[in-house]
């Protein structure tokens, strides 16, 4: 079953994983230029402080390698969107739209349980959250070996441990939706205004301090890109808490989904 | 073997199954009749575990449908209505999951893609509809299961291959296994059913051996009168379907056939001759009433 779902959701996997790796290489491979001709510093420094503070920019260290260049650019901004539509779409290819389709009955007509098939699709899930953060860390490392980038393999290591983990968990809380519903539009939307809640709250803590209480409504400030780089960041205990709502939420869809009256 | 008792599932006041029961034993064929949107698909569901039923039971073997669905699938081949796959699988990948998931044997197979030819190296998204038919009913027989399952089975088949799966069907009947069988195409449901039932707004409103349907049955007779309107004038008083000087007229009841036989005295009549009772026959005016409702 693992080997057919595999090959049916290949595509999208592999989108994501080597769209994003392009995109961390083109930074990489560009990163020297920039560096050499300060033309992005003093962009930076004609912004007003509140939009950087709100994008999390630092001006002062932004351009001092390309991980910094890439914890303010991809990690801190990009990514999270890309995070965002790998968990919808999926919780969508996986759950929602077989459902929806009547394709999962290819699978739920053999002698297996309804928690096998999400433990399964869960198991699918978090092998492609991998799969984007380990060819992201092999591109920074490829990178590293041809243009001599001088990187900190510690922060590296924590940034790709910490989006798998953060892919891993939003993907759950998807995951989740995708069992509430028979149709696949119901839980896409659900699980897309989850999100872009999470997403607005972050750049609304950002504005002020008086609005920075609600980021702790959001999973992402699980994932703080620029506290990592700078080592100020507690990263292993919130892996620790993302894999935590990851599991929660796979126990979830499971119970749910045993419940749940299909009309395949 | 597969029983459904006393099962109750509402959607809506007229959406659903409502006290439902039937019994299909063993070396048996049971058909499942109705309109569209009658139930037959939702009692199937009840039976593969996918719907939990508000009261009653559906079991298989000695299993309830849906606290024990893994044991009871172990033990069913399912033909769903409708066929979706994943588009981007080829045939052989779905006939290799189901090899695997289904511990299926490999003569049996054989036999079976002989009997329903199929490229089998075809991605399911260029498939005809006759083409996924077939790779689902290879699917469903390559499990030598007790029980099938088979929903509207001939659905897209031509007719050779509707033959073929007939035969097949009556193979698996005569070497025990006990099929529930749902379609709206009669003469198949003749050939292979011993029981059925008709289903209609959730509603068992008949279930009987196909003989006892056939016997108990609304007559048809063809009357072939001197003149239209003398037809014209006949059908008025009987509910009759006049077409130039003949007239249908269906009759379910001996008072009825008497009345008949009264009324048609009173004409000058060419030919009186009776239709040959089919299930159709019995069936038919039941869709009738459901559209004009």
């Amino acid at each position: 079953m693992i080997r057919a779902l595999l090959k049916d959701n290949l595509g999208w996997i592999l989108g994501y994983s080597i769209g994003t790796s392009l995109y961390i290489l083109m930074i990489a491979a560009i990163y020297p230029s920039i560096a050499e001709t300060g033309l992005i510093d003093a962009k930076l420094d004609s912004l007003p402080p509140e939009l950087l503070e709100i994008f999390q920019f630092d001006p002062a260290t932004m351009m001092d390698s390309v991980l910094n260049i890439l914890s303010g650019n991809y990690y801190g901004l990009i990514f999270q969107i890309v995070a965002l539509l790998f968990a919808l779409t999926a919780a969508s290819r996986l759950l929602a739209r077989p459902i929806d389709s009547g394709e999962l009955m290819l699978y739920l007509s053999a002698p297996i349980s309804r928690s096998t098939y999400v433990f399964s699709v869960a198991g699918i899930g978090i092998a492609a959250s991998a799969l984007v953060a380990l060819l992201n860390a092999l591109v920074l490392w490829g990178s590293d070996m041809v243009w001599n980038l001088d990187l900190n393999y510690e922060a590296v290591v924590a940034l790709c441990v910490s989006s798998f983990f953060l892919l891993t968990a939003l993907f759950a809380v998807a995951l989740f939706f995708s069992t509430l519903f028979n149709e696949s539009r119901k839980s896409y939307l659900l699980g897309a205004a989850l999100f872009g809640i999470m997403v607005v709250l972050m750049i609304v803590s950002g504005l002020s301090v008086d609005y920075e209480w609600l980021k702790s409504f959001s999973l992402f400030t699980l994932f703080d890109a620029n506290a990592i780089i700078q080592g100020s960041s507690d990263w292993v205990l919130h892996c620790v808490i993302l894999a935590l709502i990851a599991v929660v939420f796979f126990i979830l869809s499971s119970f749910t989904f045993k419940r749940r009256n299909l009309t395949l | 073997m597969i029983q459904l008792h006393s099962l109750t599932k509402k959607f809506s006041e007229k959406q659903g199954l409502f006290d439902v029961s039937f019994t299909v034993e063993p070396g048996t064929v049971f058909g499942f009749i109705g309109p569209n949107g009658a139930g037959k698909s939702t009692a199937i569901r009840h039976l593969m575990g996918l719907l939990k039923p508000d009261s009653g039971s559906a079991t298989i073997g000695s299993f309830d449908c849906w606290n024990d669905s893994e044991r009871v699938k172990a033990l069913v081949g399912y033909l769903p209505g409708e066929i979706s796959f994943p588009a981007d699988l080829t045939g052989e990948d779905i006939l290799t999951l189901t090899r695997r998931m289904d511990k299926t044997s490999p003569e049996r197979e054989k036999e079976l893609r002989a009997l329903f030819p199929i490229d089998t190296s075809v991605k399911v998204r260029k498939m005809s509809k006759g083409m996924k038919q077939k790779l689902a009913i290879i699917r469903c027989f390559m499990k030598d299961a007790p029980v099938y399952l088979l929903d509207e089975p001939t659905s897209g088949l031509d007719p050779l291959m509707q033959e073929r799966f007939l035969e097949l069907v009556l193979k698996e009947k005569d070497a025990g296994k006990a099929i529930l069988m749902s379609s709206h195409h009669f003469p198949e449901m003749e050939k292979t059913c011993d029981q059925a039932a008709l289903i209609r707004n959730g509603r068992i409103i008949m279930q009987d051996s196909i003989e006892g349907l056939i016997a108990n049955s609304r007559k048809l007779f063809h009357i072939e009168f001197a003149s239209a309107e003398d037809a014209v004038a006949f059908a008025g008083s009987l509910n009759g379907h006049v077409i130039g000087n003949r007239v249908d007229v269906s009759v379910s009841t001996t008072d009825e056939l008497n009345t008949l036989l009264q009324k048609v005295s009173q004409y000058r009549v060419s030919s009186f001759r009776s239709a040959p009772a089919d299930l159709e026959i019995v069936f038919i005016h039941y869709y009738a009433e459901e559209g004009s409702l």
